[in-house]
């Protein structure tokens, strides 16, 4: 404990953030990391204790946990009925501290690199089954469509366009796709992605060599989520921790992506369907093709008589209904006489 | 047989949260302990030479609100003022300070 206790203190005042942050701040990050396991790094010290070890009041110690958190200096972890987690991040992510005017829109204070492009106002992402990867360009309204708390009524609207050999779909407002399997898709940077959410450089290379692509989706889908309902307080904390932990996807984040394989598994059955109905419509028109130019070079003596061979063959009804070569069974007959061979 | 010395972070954590100093000290003046601390390795009873200046450039203090720490620092005992002659630079060294607190 003792030597892990003085790592966290230079950790503090080696980082620039220590020049920004308020006394109350540095002794709660000192007293939780005081309290950190060395194996896991989580501490787990209630507030009551935090202020009683600190001297402060209960009020300050949670502005003071919120203002670390927000800087990235600080993690924590809320789950029901247990006690909050709280886990020092040894690498807090570079770049001015937010402002004050900045601290009241809550989860907009990450990097401004990282979820920018959740805000961008630019097309919706769920254009196509074919789409492109999005790559950041989806709108915040997509995701938060996609993510939102509104439910499928309120969901992506659906594609108008397909592509019959798409066998995934683009997640809305992520550069992800999922397969019809369910599988996480990741065609891009992963480092770059990690980055771009405000994960120092290195440790996002070494978390993207590390980690598998699909682990990382599941954090980086989880921290879009929470921070479309303003959940996520420090972004890069979160998404360091989770794929530290393993974390995996959120219920609701699952909910949404299991809806949206089904929408993906329909649409690939209606594609299949559309395919084979193309398919049967060819085929019949080179029968069609095959029986008019069959009977075109026949000469008209023998037309006659492969027609009344024909007629005599098929049943009375149909022939008696149509008894000329438009009729199709008669046609097929004509065909099969002349030719030998009766049509696939 | 003596008992070993403590080390340095058990001697940090010691003065700061097994004798309550951590609580004790108010406002900013943790940030001007804890760059004392650094600069004389976290070992006690060693003298630190630095300037306002710098503590200010360290910190992001101003001049007054470091002065005013180091007051708070020295009445609680946890540095000692070691010149008093005006016109002189003011000194300090951490000390190891005591186990009951008076301020």
């Amino acid at each position: 404990m003792a030597p892990y206790f003085f790592r966290v203190e230079h950790d503090l005042l080696r980082s620039e953030s220590f020049k920004a942050l308020g006394g109350s701040a540095i002794k709660v990050y000192l007293t939780i990391g005081l309290y950190s396991d060395f194996g896991s790094d989580w501490a787990y010290p209630s507030i009551r204790t935090i202020a009683a070890q600190s001297g402060l009041s209960r009020q300050t110690v949670l502005a003071a946990i919120e203002d670390l958190t927000r800087r990235g200096l600080l993690a924590t972890s809320k789950s029901k009925g247990r006690s909050t987690a709280y886990k020092i991040m040894r690498q807090a992510p570079p770049g001015a501290p937010p402002s004050k005017a900045k601290d009241k829109q809550g989860s907009q204070n990450l990097p401004s690199t990282g979820l920018d492009f959740l805000e961008d106002p630019l097309e919706t992402g769920p254009d196509s089954l074919g789409a492109p990867l999005g790559t950041g360009q989806d709108s915040f309204e997509a995701l938060a469509q996609f993510l939102g708390p509104a439910g499928p009524a309120s969901g992506p609207k659906r594609e108008t366009r397909t592509k019959e050999d798409t066998t995934s779909i683009p997640i809305p407002g992520t550069p992800f796709r999922l397969s019809a399997a369910g599988r996480l898709l990741v065609a891009v940077d992963l480092q770059e992605l990690l980055t771009d959410q405000g994960i120092p450089k290195q440790l996002a290379s070494r978390l993207a060599a590390q980690k598998d692509p699909e682990d990382v989706a599941k954090v980086l889908l989880n921290a879009f989520y929470l921070q479309s309902q303003g959940k996520l307080q420090n972004g890069p904390g979160y998404i360091r921790a989770g794929l530290e932990d393993g974390y995996d996807l959120l219920p609701q984040v699952a909910t949404k992506l299991e809806t949206r394989r089904r929408e993906l598994q329909n649409r690939l059955r209606e594609v299949e369907a559309q395919r084979e109905s193309r398919r049967e419509e060819e085929e019949r028109l080179a029968e069609e093709a095959a029986i008019s130019h069959v009977i075109d070079h026949l000469r008209p003596h023998e037309l006659r008589e492969l027609l009344a061979l024909a007629v005599e063959t098929l049943p009375e009804p149909i022939v008696r209904r149509n008894p000329t070569l438009t009729n199709p069974f008669l046609r097929a007959k004509v065909y099969e006489l002349a030719c030998g061979e009766p049509l696939a | 047989m003596t008992a070993a010395a403590p080390t340095q972070a058990d001697w940090v954590k010691t003065v700061l949260f097994d004798r309550g100093y951590l609580a004790r000290i108010r406002g900013d003046a943790i940030k001007v302990y804890l760059v004392m601390l650094e600069i004389c390795g976290g070992r006690p009873d060693r003298s630190v030479t630095i300037s306002l200046s710098q503590l200010m450039a360290r910190t992001k203090l101003s001049c007054p609100t470091i002065i005013d720490g180091l007051s708070r620092l020295e009445a609680l005992g946890l540095v000692v003022s070691t010149t008093h002659e005006r016109g002189k630079v003011k000194t300090y060294y951490v000390s190891d300070p005591p186990e009951g607190i008076t301020e």
